[in-house]
């Protein structure tokens, strides 16, 4: 007798930033961009982090050789940075000329191209404290859950694969270090990190690095924050799982976020700074002298501009269980997303939809003449002076 | 062939075949190779002078109905839609200096024209031709002086330049045998009653009840255009770099294996693959030829001394031939 076919058993396996954090971002990028795999028409954001990324990455591996030293100037980074963009470019991926330059136009006017100012100041402000920290580089985590409210009707398995990519992983010793390193200073100002160090001596940090400008926070309402705290919180877990299999002890006390962007904000970020110290949407407000400075578009102090650029999320059990938790709920929606579209197999837009409208996004995006959620929006009249 | 056997006997048997199909039977490529040519090259310079392929010439008029009459479900026509990409492109050329040059994005354009084009968007397999086509532009930006943009201005030379750069960049080796769809996009196979007509790299992990594989109706002869599918005798370009890289990796002990043992490999893994997707039956399909004439193939047991183990089960009759009514072989 022929048996009936049975469903294929696969494990999904989901990225933590391509799938997950892109999920959440949006559901219809998120089908055509990362499981769709199709290009964006102007990857300005995703160059950039691409690009940071990468500048952080050689400026790593050039200090590591010894091909870069400490104090740097423009002209030991810019080398940097160009290589950097050539790779991108390989890989499909274009700069934009109005923020970045090839030529030596980039150090005629160090204010006007942000990406090669950026990539300077991440690593001359960053790299000296960060660099020799650093015991792993773009590590590949990964690690199985179980799939939460698993229903064998939807579900493609009881479990999924959670991976990641973590930029650094930093062994820290502090009978080594003294406390003129920032990234130590920093840790050590956060209460419950001081706890946790109080009893180790060596521990290692998970850092993460990001294109971006510190997100908004009030009372821990903002998503891009929530989600970083989630994203940073599970690289601390699948860490945790993959020392525990190699059988390393030192134990992982904190995860830190960089937000580059900071370290350079442009004239929109400046007033952005200021509007949300005006109306409490930072935990890191500017006092009055760095509002006057950036009421008149200048920069402010580096001091406060390093503060802003760096957040510190000590490792906390609770705080990680639910991280994993929330994480947990976004794959059974993705499941439940595929599963709706392959029972049709047609309406695959519909079964992405349900997106937060957010003007930044959606306005520029290749999909909103498609997107359920934006056509919504436009025929409310509200997008009519934008479209 | 198979899909238009099922229809026309009315067997209500429908094939999922995303890769079978020739790009000239997918409408929805054609409607937007059409649309993308009507949008940047409104003087027609393109179609007037450079496509000399008849199938590709026919196959874009036969958009004209569709580019006439087609509305989104906005009510918006596509005919201004391209009457709006024509104005910028007449305009930057009467006007625009070569440092104000207008840029139009290909890419920008395939987006635009989605509404109209639904199976683009809306099914999977149109998802899987919208991701070959922007994977095409993208991959040919990587070389593209032009970054797959179209240049505009009253330097007609460059803008003619860029045209050509679409379609010798972008149209033909889209329309060509080499740009093929992704079939890891496919994250699972259709469960309905669907006739599944997949490559064997997209059968790993999967299994059926019953399993049908062809394994020798494309090797009626014995002729070296196909001998490294069935059975390897030199070196083509792939193993050619190979060899040559191993020789840089001195850690790896290769022993006795001759330079043509992976090629021999990668075939039987992949003919494993095939044959171990069955639960109940196996099927083998074939042509009688490449038994009769005994032409060297591993699907049919060959190995690599030129031993075939399988020819006494085919002179003991072990085999069920079937004929298909068209069938002179």
């Amino acid at each position: 007798m022929i048996q009936t076919k049975s469903k294929p058993y696969v494990i999904p396996e989901y990225s933590l930033t391509g799938d997950l954090l892109s999920f959440l971002t949006c559901r219809l990028q998120y089908r055509f961009y990362n499981m769709g795999k199709m290009p964006l028409s102007e990857p300005v954001q995703l160059w950039f982090g691409e690009f940071i990324h990468g500048v952080m990455e050689q400026g790593f591996l050039k200090w590591k050789a010894g091909e870069l030293k400490f104090p740097c100037e423009f002209d030991d980074v810019e080398p940097i940075s160009e290589e950097v963009a050539h790779h991108l470019e390989a890989r499909g991926l274009h700069p934009n000329l109005k923020i970045f330059s090839y030529k030596k136009k980039a150090k005629r006017d160090l204010t006007k191209y942000l990406a090669n100012r950026r990539a300077f100041e991440s690593i001359r402000i960053w790299g000296p404290d960060l660099y020799p920290l650093i015991s792993k580089n773009e590590i590949r985590l990964k690690n199985m859950r179980e799939m939460k409210n698993y229903q064998p009707d939807i579900n493609r398995s009881q479990y999924y694969t959670i991976t990641g990519v973590a930029d650094v992983i930093t062994s820290i010793d502090l009978n080594k270090l003294g406390d003129d390193n920032k990234i130590v200073k920093f840790l050590k100002n956060n209460e419950r990190i001081n706890e946790l160090i109080a009893s180790e001596e060596e521990f290692e940090i998970v850092v993460d690095y990001k294109g971006m400008s510190r997100p908004l926070y009030n009372n821990e309402s903002s998503s891009t924050w929530i989600q970083h705290r989630w994203q940073i919180d599970t690289y601390m877990w699948l860490r945790k799982m993959q020392s525990q299999s190699e059988g390393i002890k030192t134990p992982i006390i904190a995860g830190v976020l960089l937000y580059l962007n900071e370290l350079y904000p442009s004239k929109d970020d400046l007033i952005d700074i200021i509007e949300q110290t005006k109306n409490f949407d930072t935990d890191v407000p500017a006092d009055d002298h760095n509002i006057e400075l950036m009421s008149h578009k200048k920069q402010p102090e580096q001091e406060y501009k390093i503060e802003r650029s760096i957040r510190v999320v000590p490792y906390d059990e609770d705080k990680i269980k639910e991280s994993l938790s929330r994480f947990d709920d976004v794959v059974s929606e993705i499941e439940e997303c595929i599963h709706n579209e392959n029972s049709s197999f047609k309406n695959v837009s519909k079964q992405w939809s349900g997106n937060e409208f957010k003007r930044e996004r959606c306005v520029a995006c290749d999909l909103k003449n498609i997107c359920e959620d934006y056509s919504k929006e436009k025929n409310e009249n509200r997008l009519c002076k934008f479209d | 062939m198979i899909s238009e056997y099922l229809d026309e006997n009315k067997t209500g048997i429908v094939v999922h075949n995303p890769r079978g199909k020739s790009k000239h039977e997918i409408e929805c490529i054609i409607k937007t190779i059409a649309v993308l040519l009507k949008s940047v090259d409104p003087g027609g310079f393109l179609y007037d002078e450079e496509i000399k392929n008849i199938e590709l010439k026919k196959s874009i008029d036969r958009q004209d109905d569709f580019i006439e009459n087609a509305i989104n479900s906005d009510g918006e026509y596509l005919v201004d839609f391209i009457n709006k990409y024509n104005k910028i492109i007449n305009y930057a050329l009467e006007n625009n200096s070569e440092e104000e040059k207008e840029e139009v994005s290909i890419i920008e354009i395939v987006y635009g024209i989605l509404p109209w084009i639904p199976e683009l968007y809306d099914e999977i397999d149109g998802l899987s031709y919208c991701e070959l086509i922007t994977r095409v532009i993208s991959q040919h930006s990587i070389v593209d002086r032009f970054k797959t943009k179209i240049l505009v201005s009253k330097n007609e030379k460059e803008y003619q330049k860029s045209l050509k750069n679409m379609y010798y960049g972008v149209i033909l080796p889209l329309m060509g045998p080499k740009s093929k769809i992704n079939e890891d996009l496919y994250k699972t196979i259709p469960q309905e009653n669907l006739l599944n007509i997949m490559t064997i790299h997209q059968s790993k992990g999967l299994e059926f009840p019953i399993t049908i594989v062809d394994v020798s109706s494309d090797f009626k002869r014995n002729h070296n255009m196909q001998r490294k599918m069935r059975y390897p005798k030199e070196y083509d370009d792939v193993s050619t770099i190979e060899n040559f890289l191993r020789k840089m990796i001195p850690d790896i002990d290769w022993g006795d294996r001759s330079g043509l043992d992976p090629l021999f490999d990668d075939l039987i893994r992949k003919y494993f693959v095939a044959f171990s997707r069955a639960q109940d039956i196996l099927i083998l399909v074939g042509t009688k030829t490449s038994i009769s004439k005994k032409i060297k193939c591993i699907s049919l047991g060959w190995d690599r001394d030129e031993n075939w183990k399988f020819e006494s089960n085919y002179k003991n009759s072990k085999i069920v031939m079937l004929r298909s009514q068209n069938d002179t072989d």
